[in-house]
């Protein structure tokens, strides 16, 4: 995303994030006002709200995403020698294998969700008090997004299959080894 | 009538607000998890992961890269650009009105 368009829009998602697993990285306490450290002065008056929540939100994600790197939820250091290390591999990796499948389902019911809104807030444009010539452009933008988003989500299904067979197959190596 | 009209305005920039943060969050929501994406295929490289079963995350990892982006850049462009156009328009003429 360039500067121009994050100042037209207000979108600081990008930077809150970034921050975040800075803060983390660093063993910073969390401190959002980073974000106005981060904020381009004109934001002040445009878009200001949109600024703010987008940086605060994807702050505490990155924090978040940070903190489990560093509390080593998916570490091996605990591991002893041998086959209890493969087999401890396999848990740290399985673990991690969930956690991203939970993310992708999320955002697959997140992506039909804010699709169905959009269309709702489409619908409803007419009674806003919008023309008919400023509608129908969006309806046909619309249409675009709305099949963008039926790819998106195939391609969420495809992966999400592709990881539970990753899955399973980590599984088995695991049973595996716990009876050697 | 001057109210009606002030009224109705009010009504399209509350509108274009709320589509703007549904629009933004999906934004946000598909950037952050197309870092984890990337920062979870970093882990397992990092971690050992198996030599067989790695490539076909990396594959997953571009194509989601590609189809996120794509999808955010769409959004961008097409949708919060036309909004917050119409946002401008609104503003100036909330500002006419309640100047007049």
């Amino acid at each position: 995303m360039n500067s121009a368009y994050k100042i037209y829009s207000g979108d600081y998602s990008k930077d809150g994030y970034n921050q975040g697993i800075k803060d983390r990285k660093e063993n910073k306490p969390k401190n959002k006002f980073k974000f106005f450290k981060a904020v381009h002065p004109i934001n002040y008056i445009l878009a200001f709200n949109n600024a703010f929540d987008s940086f605060n939100k994807n702050y505490d994600k990155g924090y978040l995403d940070g903190q489990k790197v560093e509390h080593n939820i998916y570490s091996s250091s605990n591991q002893t020698k041998g086959a209890s290390v493969q087999k401890d591999n396999y848990e740290n990796h399985i673990r991690m294998l969930k956690d991203f499948k939970q993310n992708l389902l999320a955002l697959k019911r997140h992506i039909q969700v804010i699709r169905e809104k959009y269309k709702k807030q489409i619908d409803v444009m007419e009674s806003a008090g919008f023309v008919e010539n400023i509608i129908e452009p969006l309806r046909n933008k619309y249409q675009i997004f709305s099949s963008k988003i039926d790819d998106i989500d195939k391609q969420l299904a495809q992966h999400n299959q592709k990881i539970e067979m990753q899955t399973e197959a980590l599984n088995t190596l695991r049973t595996i080894a716990r009876t050697n | 009538m001057e109210n009606d009209n002030l009224q109705s305005l009010a009504n399209q920039l509350g509108w274009c607000r709320t589509t703007k943060d549904y629009l933004i969050g999906l934004n946000g929501e598909l950037h952050s998890v197309a870092t984890n994406y990337q920062t979870t295929l970093d882990e397992l490289r990092n971690r050992g992961y198996m030599a067989d079963l790695l490539p076909q995350i990396e594959e997953m990892n571009r194509e989601f890269q590609e189809i996120s982006s794509d999808l955010i850049g769409h959004i961008e462009r097409e949708h919060l650009a036309y909004i917050e156009k119409q946002s401008v328009g609104i503003r100036v003429a909330l500002g006419k009105v309640m100047g007049s």
